[in-house]
């Protein structure tokens, strides 16, 4: 076969077969060659189609063209894309938040955040507008005025508040179909008692048609534009699908109309498809999505303050009675202060007011007595924190037989050793108990009773260790008789021993009282019988106790001793007439204690 | 939510205002009727589409001639026709308000109620009238304004007519 078949076919102008004669039929071969000379393009074409319709992937991208433009007309024809695509939706949505609920969140946070954000700021700012109104009525005169006003009528303050600064404000709007009166959206102010929406739209609706029927002959161009009763108004603004009615408190302004008439116009030409689906299904869910149309509606005005002062002005009155309340209050507080200052000095053991005035700038002048042991007014106040430009005082002294005074007073005195305790009874009595020297006992008691305020002193509870052997000593020597023999001023031989005992006796208790800081003194009483003349017997019991002072002092004491010859004042006698009794012949000792001050006063 | 306006007719003490009374939420007296003529109340229906806001528009009565408000009845979806038993003449005045009906609304679902159905003795409406209205596809409904006889029934078959296209 040659390369190209369509070579093999007869030149134009070739000899073809005569006509009328049947023509040779054609074999296998040239048969096909002829189809693909008539149909060689269309088989192509067929076959490249069947390609196309085979090949997925081609399918996909073809339609990945167009599948945008078709969505955006369908859905600008119909609303069937969006429901069948919801349920797919939705379900993708919930399998995704069963699946993966973290991941959803995630996804929301986002948003939700500032959304919880600006609804709050949004609570906040209307709360604090409200607050700062409501705080601005409750303290000027006015806003007093209208509190009376609010208890006397029986109103609440906020409604009274609002009848007197409202100019208008809208409290209910309701978007209504004008054929059917069926309410399709409906939003109120804050605070509004409303009634059920549905039924007074309806209502609004068929009184309209009423007073269109009995007023304006039932004309379809005449219709009602407001209605008012009291300080509420009713207006309303239409089109042949929907009018818009707000209640009105107040008078609102003359654009207000115009204002209405926005909102619904654009509530109109948002809506044209959803009018046309309530006509059909009477459902009024679509409409929810032109609120904000409505609450553009949902306006207030207040009345403006007039010629507002200026702040610092307006709050100057209050400013000053306010510094006047402080200043006046600190001044009170500050003399309640002092005076109870002064009032406690008054109350310190030892000091007496005699005089207090204070001045009307709140200085204090006083005047007052004060014991030396009582605390320094002065120094008093000032540590109770008054100041010392505050006040001026004069003190004069006195002797204060106050409890506390006096007992610091014999304290001071008699300085009580470690050891001793004491206390002051109300009575005045000062009570000493535990050890202490005799010597200091006595003093002290002494000391204690010419103290001013002490009426007595009780020292039965004092006791000095020593005491019990000074006493024996004392026993012992006291009374000690050292007889002489007849005519003699020295003693006799047998009481000699008696005579050293009493001496080394006199010196021990010399030595234990000094301990006890206390002195003894000695005394001899010389004795005579009463044979021989007067003045000679005198002479002789006086030497006699010389004698036995000068052995005393011979023996190493340094006792005073005091020295009496009694004569024959005690001798003995017998039917009237002296006889020579021995025991008449004699001395006797007597010991003494005392305070070793009153020994150095003693000169012998 | 659907809501859908229906408009109750019929002559004046027909019980229209008693029959359902009962049955649905009103904020607004019967002093309502007298004065303008239209007493509005709603009632809640569980349909096949749903929930339904039926908004019942109770017209006065006027006469037992078939006078009506027409106005009231423009935009109402659908109609309840009461006719008083006891009372043959509110039947041809109730089949009187229906054509005006059907002259200002077009055609809408509608369903006739013979009301009193508790007062057989003082009946009116012979089963001669009874045939003539089934072949004229009116189908009427008893019912009893005293034991709420098919009230309920009656809310429930206007508002499927209402949702469900014919």
């Amino acid at each position: 076969m040659s390369e190209n078949k369509f070579n093999d076919f007869p030149e134009e102008g070739a000899a073809l077969p005569p006509e009328g004669e049947a023509p040779a039929p054609l074999s296998g071969e040239e048969w096909e060659r002829l189809r693909s000379l008539l149909l060689g393009r269309e088989i192509a074409a067929i076959r490249a189609l069947r390609e196309r319709l085979d090949n997925h992937d081609l399918h996909a991208r073809e339609l990945s063209e167009v599948v945008a433009e078709a969505i955006l007309l369908r859905t600008q024809k119909d609303q069937t894309i969006e429901k069948v695509l919801q349920p797919t939706v939705e379900e993708i949505f919930q399998n995704n938040l069963r699946r993966n609920p973290h991941q959803v969140v995630n996804h929301l946070f986002p948003l939700m955040g500032p959304a919880i954000r600006r609804s709050i700021t949004e609570t906040f700012r209307s709360m604090m507008q409200s607050f700062s109104r409501t705080l601005e009525m409750s303290f000027s005169w006015r806003g007093l005025q209208w509190r009376l006003e609010a208890m006397r009528t029986g109103r609440s303050f906020s409604d009274i508040v609002m009848i007197h600064t409202l100019l208008y404000r809208v409290e209910q709007v309701f978007l209504i179909h004008t054929e059917t009166g069926i309410v399709l959206d409906y939003a109120e102010n804050e605070g509004i008692k409303s009634q059920d929406a549905d039924l007074v739209s309806a209502m609004l609706t068929a009184v309209q048609d009423f007073v269109k029927d009995c007023f304006a002959g039932g004309g379809q161009a005449a219709a009602l534009e407001s209605l008012q009763m009291g300080d509420l108004t009713i207006l309303v603004e239409r089109t042949p699908q929907a009018y818009i009615a707000c209640v009105v408190r107040g008078t609102p302004p003359a654009d207000f109309a115009g204002q209405i008439n926005t909102s619904l116009e654009l509530i109109i030409l948002e809506c044209a498809e959803e009018f046309k689906q309530f006509a059909a299904d009477g459902d009024s869910g679509p409409f929810k999505k032109i609120r904000r149309h409505l609450l553009d509606c949902l306006d207030a005005r207040y009345i403006e303050e007039k010629r507002k002062a200026p702040f610092f002005i307006r709050y100057l009155p209050a400013a000053l009675l306010l510094f006047l309340v402080i200043a006046f209050g600190g001044l009170k507080y500050q003399q309640y202060k002092y005076e109870s200052m002064v009032e406690e000095l008054g109350r310190q053991p030892g000091v007496v007011i005699t005089a207090a005035e204070p001045s009307l700038l709140g200085s204090w002048r006083l005047s007052c007595l004060r014991d030396d042991l009582a605390v320094d007014p002065s120094n008093f106040l000032v540590e109770a924190g008054m100041a010392q430009n505050r006040f001026h005082i004069d003190v004069y002294s006195y002797i204060s037989l106050d409890g506390d005074i006096v007992k610091r007073r014999v304290e001071e005195a008699i300085k009580p050793p470690p050891g001793v305790r004491m206390s002051f009874s109300d009575e005045h009595v000062l009570r000493l108990s535990g050890d202490a020297p005799l010597g200091w006992i006595i003093a002290t008691r002494e000391k204690a009773l010419t103290t001013p305020g002490v009426k007595d002193v009780d020292t039965s509870l004092l006791k000095d260790p020593l005491a019990q052997e000074l006493n024996q000593l004392m026993a012992r020597i006291d009374g000690t008789i050292i007889y002489f023999p007849l005519n003699k001023d020295l003693p006799e031989t047998e009481s000699a021993p008696k005579l050293i005992e009493a001496v080394d006796n006199i010196v021990a208790l010399e030595k234990l009282a000094a301990n006890m800081g206390m002195g003894i003194t000695v005394t001899i009483y010389g004795h005579a019988d009463a044979i021989g003349n007067e003045k000679y017997n005198y002479d002789l019991s006086q030497a006699r106790a010389k004698t036995v002072a000068a052995m005393l002092y011979a023996r190493g004491s340094s006792v005073p001793i005091s020295t009496y010859g009694m004569g024959a004042d005690f001798a003995a006698y017998e039917d009237g007439k002296p006889i020579a009794d021995p025991g008449s012949r004699k001395i006797i000792l007597k010991v003494h204690l005392a305070r070793l001050a009153a020994m150095e006063q003693w000169n012998p | 939510m659907i809501t859908k306006k229906i408009c109750m007719v019929g002559s004046f003490s027909v019980g229209k205002t008693s029959l359902v009374s009962r049955y649905v939420y009103s904020i607004f007296s019967d002093a309502y009727l007298s004065s303008i003529g239209v007493k509005i109340s709603k009632k809640d229906v569980a349909s096949s589409k749903g929930q339904v806001k039926l908004m019942v528009w109770d017209l006065e009565g006027r006469d037992d001639y078939g006078e009506i408000n027409t106005t009231y009845l423009r935009g109402s979806n659908g109609l309840i026709i009461v006719v008083d038993g006891t009372r043959e003449e509110t039947l041809s005045a109730a089949l009187g308000m229906h054509q005006k009906a059907l002259n200002l609304v077009g055609e809408i679902p509608f369903l006739l109620l013979i009301n009193k159905q508790d007062l057989a003795d003082e009946w009116e409406i012979t089963p001669k009238m009874l045939k003539i209205l089934n072949e004229k596809n009116y189908n009427p409904i008893f019912t009893s304004a005293k034991n709420g006889l098919n009230v309920e029934k009656a809310f429930k078959m206007i508002t499927d007519k209402m949702v469900t296209p014919s």
